[in-house]
């Protein structure tokens, strides 16, 4: 990996649930979103990001984006401690406009009374101070980047199609020139020859940019095609994480490999037994500190899965897994 | 299957569908035909606006008011669907035919217990007392795999997991054995993990009971493990009809090709993945090429011009193309 553009250590974020009682001295029952999670993310790299919905994905991508405040660690970033920043005061710190996000939905995330100009020059009247012709100079240039004919400028977010919209939320994303994107399923709306431009853009401005990426992404397909390395969250922790197609080739964590198994590969029947988890998660409110999270669920669970937290096991360098019985390759 | 002389159980004959819209007439489907055998399980293909949910809505007879059927047949058990009162296509609904849906929690009744939808089914389709259809609902949560199925029969949607409620929708669809489930993309929006004892579920199931099943999905690879047979659609055409495996080794009509160069895979980079030149014609068009393919095809001639008549290019295997691969 190259020199760390962001890195995080120990970043959790506790939500109290329920109100406390008026006299209770205890405090209320803690939802465990984020879990003392620790990853760096190279610089010019690709970082997946994967696990279930509830995982802690989006909570985690918001407190990277300093949207929120963690419960506590730190985030590493140009130098600084950025999570030391309140996520109130953030929007005045030079390194928001260094880090960027893309939103899942393209429709919803783009203001409807917005034109497709308002949109991506918010940003740069925002975090840039530009005004006027500076202004209008920057929105084109970040437009025509993206491939968005510039006369669809001032459209407004219904008038575009999904792939349009797509690139809007992009262009407003990129057009600070950011440092770090975090792109929260930019596809999962897009039919797949959309998402093939739309992934190549992608690629090319990171290239044409210097930026690194944060992948967040259902679609492991695609998270074998594009990213360098993948991070594996269950319920609040990093399990897993290695080059991305090691990861999924031979995994070292239980619950990888059931990922790894669900995957559907167009044109392609995998023959032999497939692992697969039954039941729900644990629930992530106040998890037993002294058991796997995966205990339960996991289908080489034993005693010791239940009783002690499980070790970090490092494979190789960059490769790691949160478990007491890891795989082997020949498992 | 399709050599056998038994007549298919589901044939949808040259079925063409418009909808009147305020901006002009959508011509969804036109001249849309296929099969489906016994226990066999079809994928139907295609990005969105394809027409393939319209297909769905269409053999289960629950199309938009808007929808008009211009053209075709479709025979389900011996049975012209189109033709049929609705008394009877309503006693076949539920009960020969049934459905499970996209967005498994929006596609139950939020404010009523899911065991007592379950039981509805039974008591208007089975003839079961309320007592004895309560009790089936239970032992058909079991049978979709939820664990602890009395208490979960008195849950409401929203206390389950999505999931779950796919498993409700999935025991709702199954309570009367039904000869044909339609599973529109029956695993969008659920997690991966979740997607996968879903399908197999369904696969058992319709295994278990030699139940055919139409899998309508977008995903190349979830149609790959699943089906037997895939037809795939675009622009309201069927444009290819061919066994999973001959598909996927060699497809024959250029979009399939295109689509299939589009799709991630392992083994592929970025740079491997070709794109699809072009959007899908606007359907409202009066002056619609006879192929809807043709202004987004790299192997185009003059006579692209005349209509693309499906046309058998080998055993089993349509192709609706002038210049097939």
């Amino acid at each position: 990996m190259t020199a760390p553009v962001l890195e995080a250590r120990g970043l959790s974020k506790r939500f109290p649930i329920g109100r406390p009682g008026l006299l209770a001295r205890r405090p209320g029952p803690l939802l465990h979103a984020v879990d003392r999670v620790s990853f760096a993310i190279g610089a010019g790299e690709t970082v997946g990001l994967v696990g279930e919905s509830g995982c802690g994905k989006t909570t985690l991508t918001r407190i990277l984006a300093r949207l929120i405040d963690p419960t506590e660690g730190e985030i590493r970033f140009g130098g600084e401690d950025i999570a030391a920043v309140p996520a109130g005061r953030f929007s005045r710190h030079p390194a928001r406009a260094a880090i960027q996000m893309v939103f899942q939905d393209a429709e919803g995330s783009i203001n409807p009374r917005f034109t497709a100009l308002d949109a991506i020059a918010a940003p740069l009247r925002r975090l840039k101070g530009l005004r006027g012709a500076a202004l209008e100079a920057e929105v084109a240039r970040a437009a025509d980047r993206c491939g968005l004919p510039r006369a669809l400028l001032s459209r407004f977010p219904h008038q575009l199609s999904g792939g349009q919209k797509a690139r809007v939320g992009i262009a407003r994303a990129i057009a600070t020139e950011p440092k770090l994107l975090i792109l929260d399923e930019p596809t999962s709306a897009l039919d797949v020859s959309v998402q093939v431009v739309i992934l190549a853009l992608l690629a090319e401005l990171k290239a044409s940019l210097g930026m690194s990426y944060l992948f967040v992404s259902h679609d492991l397909n695609v998270v074998r095609l594009i990213c360098d390395r993948v991070l594996v969250m269950y319920l609040g922790q990093i399990v897993e994480e290695g080059p991305a197609e090691t990861v999924f080739r031979a995994p070292l964590h239980p619950y990888t490999r059931a990922l790894a198994d669900s995957i559907a590969i167009p044109g392609e029947r995998r023959a032999g037994p497939k692992l697969r988890l039954s039941g729900d998660p644990k629930s992530p409110i106040d998890p037993d500190p002294k058991a796997c999270r995966f205990h339960g669920r996991c289908p080489r669970g034993r005693e010791l899965c239940a009783k002690a937290p499980p070790p970090e096991v490092i494979a190789a360098l960059g490769r790691r897994a949160l478990c007491h019985q890891p795989l082997t390759e020949a498992a | 299957m399709t050599a056998t002389r038994q007549p298919p159980l589901l044939a949808v004959e040259d079925l063409s569908v418009s909808f009147r819209t305020r901006s002009g007439t959508v011509r969804a489907l036109e001249g849309v035909g296929f099969t489906i055998a016994r226990g066999e399980t079809v994928g139907i293909v295609g990005e969105s606006g394809s027409g393939k949910s319209v297909t769905a809505y269409a053999v289960m007879r629950l199309l938009d008011p808007a929808a008009r059927v211009t053209s075709g047949r479709i025979v389900f058990g011996g049975l012209d669907m189109l033709a049929a009162d609705e008394a009877t296509v309503a006693e076949i609904r539920g009960r020969e035919l049934s459905m499970i849906f996209q967005n498994p929690r929006a596609s139950l009744n939020p404010i009523r217990r899911v065991g007592a939808q379950i039981a509805d089914v039974l008591v208007r389709h089975a003839n079961l007392s309320a007592r004895a259809a309560a009790e089936r609902a239970v032992a058909l949560l079991a049978e979709v795999g939820i664990p602890d199925p009395a208490r979960r029969a008195r849950a409401y949607p929203f206390e389950l997991s999505g999931g779950m409620c796919q498993r409700v929708g999935i025991a709702i669809a199954l309570a009367c054995r039904p000869a044909l489930l339609i599973a529109d993309e029956p695993t969008t929006g659920l997690d991966v993990t979740t997607q996968a004892t879903i399908m197999d579920l369904v696969a058992a199931l319709g295994r278990a009971r030699g139940m055919a099943t139409m899998l309508i999905t977008h995903d190349l690879g979830l149609a790959t493990e699943r089906c037997d047979r895939i037809v795939v659609m675009h622009a309201g055409h069927v444009v290819e009809d061919a066994p999973t495996e001959a598909l996927f080794a060699r497809p024959r009509h250029p979009y399939t090709e295109r689509l299939l160069a589009a799709t991630p895979r392992p083994g592929r980079s970025l740079a491997d993945l070709r794109t699809i030149p072009g959007g899908l014609p606007d359907l409202r068009r009066d002056d619609l090429p006879p192929c809807r393919f043709h202004d987004r095809c790299h192997r185009r001639s003059v006579d692209c011009a005349l209509p693309p008549l499906p046309r058998r290019v080998e055993n089993g295997r349509l192709v609706a193309c002038r210049h097939p691969l």
